[in-house]
């Protein structure tokens, strides 16, 4: 109790309240544009903080944190371009929201549940912090190979229709994850002698070329009339409708804990807790034909789960000194420039301070939503800018900001084929969401797989039968088997 | 899957657009091209150490993805022939409709390419002014958009981030 108000002490104070206000508005910014990323704002303003004390630097940066996340649902919403990785999800369903004539009221969603998991993650974060990160401690390669083969599953539930090229959509991002120096034994693969296919194919550009680009090129060969009818769209609502709240109560419960759970695993960040979550959501949902159509289950469930994953990945990181994810590592570097060590021993050395993080983190989660609810109208009228104006803020983002990731012009037309790769899989009917899966996950589960075969010499049996990798293993066959049962039983249902 | 499908309107139908029958070799476009893929990374993974045993090696992982790609682009390919006898007729996307995106992509193909030679402040109002028009705007608006996205940019990336944009 003397730690926890000595934490609430050491914040009430001006200059804190200052600069947290200032990282979360540098936050939104960082957020907000496509090509800059929360990793990228926590990195390109931690010097900053070497002139402030602990309490000061922690607030600002925490803000950058907590600010980026949720204001990457913003693109997403109203142009379908994530701001940032976590909120891939977010435009599965904010967009056609925006498109409906109700952005304003998938901003306020976005910001309404973006404070319900960061609240409800710090909290869990308060409470429950040494059993998450004990729990993640215990994943090994095996465990993190069964957990990005039942990720890949996913790509059966976020295929909608088009099963079979949904999963081929998805080995296509397999594959491009294949790119670069193997894993291993550092033999370069597919590279075609450049060099800066080395590290493999950066995700953001592709992201960023897929999701908007893609959908600039998808909309200029629209004809006329459906591009003034999308510019004639309403700005609509903000605040949900009771039935609305009970509708997304559960869904963001789901989120919060998916969230939570998945961000504390080292690693696996608020994206994947996004996906995850979304397609989980669906799948026990009365409604699940809405999902990817302006589902409010789907968007409510996506906000919260990337939102989430901040309070998981910070209880890794305070309690163990592990990253939970990229922002969080280089949390980890500040703390240590102003001589705290990120530990257990930081929960009996300097408690005060980590109540004071915990407090300041609820103080943004608040201050987000507020934010965000009181932005949401004028960003919403943003639909109204003439379809020229946009496409042309879109198509310069897109180039500058792909750019400005590595300083690579490589990553620019990385970005340029992504876009055209994503307005031909859009012609095709291929779905995007899979592609980006593979991508993230290719990468990881080859590598564990591959460790994991290394460290057991070549024994299967004694991965496979470990507790958290046969949960994992059966997750995965029923994340599989559930979209057949479904296409049967409504194959016999029909009449 | 999460995709803004927006069907064709009538104007598609009618006219500028024509329509095809279910049998259109059009519908094989994606397993081929897909198959195409899928061989590739099954040839080329044999020029990569396969590993040993069970031990896989760098070309294990692109060789399984090639033949479950092959597989998917075969599964999509015997859809599109089952469906292919009871299909409606299919609308199609005008070619003069791809117009549009394809100055696009060259537009912004230049720019990339111009980036040794040509200055950011040039290059980039010079893309926007040609995007605006091409996208129906008045020369007015596109001389305002030009300077004001470029300003923007350029105080953003190249004074606030150090970016350097060229």
């Amino acid at each position: 109790m003397e730690a926890l108000l000595a934490g609430f002490q050491s914040i009430a104070h001006p200059m804190v309240m200052l600069y947290l206000i200032a990282g979360l508005l540098m936050g939104a910014i960082f957020g907000a544009l496509p090509g800059l990323t929360a990793t990228m704002g926590v990195a390109l303003l931690t010097p900053i903080t070497f002139w402030l004390n602990a309490q000061e630097g922690m607030a600002m940066l925490l803000g950058i944190y907590c600010g980026a996340i949720p204001a990457g649902g913003i693109p997403a919403i109203l142009l379908n371009i994530p701001g940032t990785p976590a909120s891939i999800a977010a435009s599965w369903d904010g967009y056609p929201l925006a498109q409906r004539g109700e952005a304003g009221f998938a901003l306020g969603v976005n910001a309404i549940f973006a404070l319900a998991g960061q609240a409800i993650s710090v909290l869990f974060l308060a409470v429950a912090a040494f059993p998450i990160a004990n729990f993640g401690l215990r994943f090994g390669p095996p465990e993190y190979f069964a957990l990005t083969l039942f990720g890949i599953s996913l790509m059966a539930g976020v295929s909608g229709d088009n099963l079979a090229k949904g999963m081929l959509s998805g080995m296509i991002g397999l594959a491009l994850s294949t790119i670069g120096l193997d894993p291993m034994m550092a033999v370069a693969r597919y590279t075609f002698g450049n060099a800066e296919f080395l590290d493999g194919i950066a995700f953001v550009p592709v992201m960023i070329g897929l999701f908007g680009l893609g959908e600039v090129f998808h909309q200029m060969a629209l004809p006329r009339e459906s591009q003034v009818l999308a510019l004639a769209a309403r700005l609509g609502r903000i605040w949900p409708r009771w039935t609305e709240w009970k509708r997304m109560a559960l869904p963001g419960l789901i989120g919060s804990g998916v969230g939570t759970v998945v961000g504390a695993i080292p690693a696996a960040g608020g994206d994947i807790a996004a996906v995850i979550c979304w397609e989980q959501t669906k799948r026990f949902s009365k409604k699940p034909l809405e999902f990817g159509n302006g589902s409010i289950e789907g968007l409510a469930a996506s906000t919260t789960a990337c939102n989430a994953a901040i309070g998981g990945a910070m209880t890794t990181m305070l309690t163990l000194g592990i990253p939970g994810d990229a922002p969080s590592a280089i949390l980890i570097g500040a703390l240590l420039i102003h001589g705290v060590q990120p530990g257990p021993l930081l929960f009996r050395d300097n408690a005060a301070l980590v109540y004071a993080i915990i407090l300041l983190m609820l103080l943004a989660a608040v201050l987000v939503a507020v934010l965000g609810v009181v932005a949401a109208r004028p960003l919403a009228s943003s639909l109204k800018i003439p379809k020229p104006w946009l496409w042309s803020a879109i198509v310069l983002l897109s180039l500058v900001g792909s750019y400005a990731l590595n300083n690579s012009i490589t990553d620019v037309w990385v970005m340029a084929a992504a876009g055209v790769a994503g307005f031909l899989f859009r012609k095709a009917d291929i779905p995007l969401g899979p592609l980006v899966l593979g991508l993230i996950l290719g990468p990881m589960m080859e590598s564990n797989l591959r460790r994991a075969l290394i460290l057991s010499r070549g024994d299967w049996s004694s991965i496979l039968f470990r507790p958290i990798v046969a949960f994992f293993l059966m997750a995965t066959l029923a994340s599989l088997l559930w979209p057949v049962i479904q296409r049967i039983r409504q194959k016999t249902s029909a009449p | 899957m999460p995709e803004n499908f927006q069907p064709l309107n009538s104007k598609h139908l009618n006219g500028t657009t024509g329509s095809r029958s279910g049998a259109s070799p059009g519908r094989f476009l994606v397993p081929v091209a897909g198959g195409a893929l899928g061989l590739y990374l099954v040839i080329s993974s044999r020029a990569l150490p396969p590993g040993l045993g069970s031990l896989p090696g760098p070309g294990f992982f692109p060789f399984i993805l090639g033949l479950l790609i092959l597989t998917f682009a075969a599964m999509i390919a015997w859809e599109a022939r089952a469906n292919s006898q009871y299909a409606p007729p299919v609308a199609v996307t005008p070619w003069a409709s791809w117009g549009l995106p394809a100055i696009a992509v060259v537009l912004i193909a230049a720019w990339i390419l111009s980036w040794e030679w040509v200055p950011f402040l040039i290059r980039t109002p010079l893309l926007v002014i040609a995007l605006m028009r091409l996208a129906g705007s008045s020369w007015r608006a596109a001389l305002l958009a030009a300077v004001a996205f470029t300003a923007f940019l350029f105080a953003v990336f190249q004074l606030g981030l150090r970016v350097d944009l060229g």
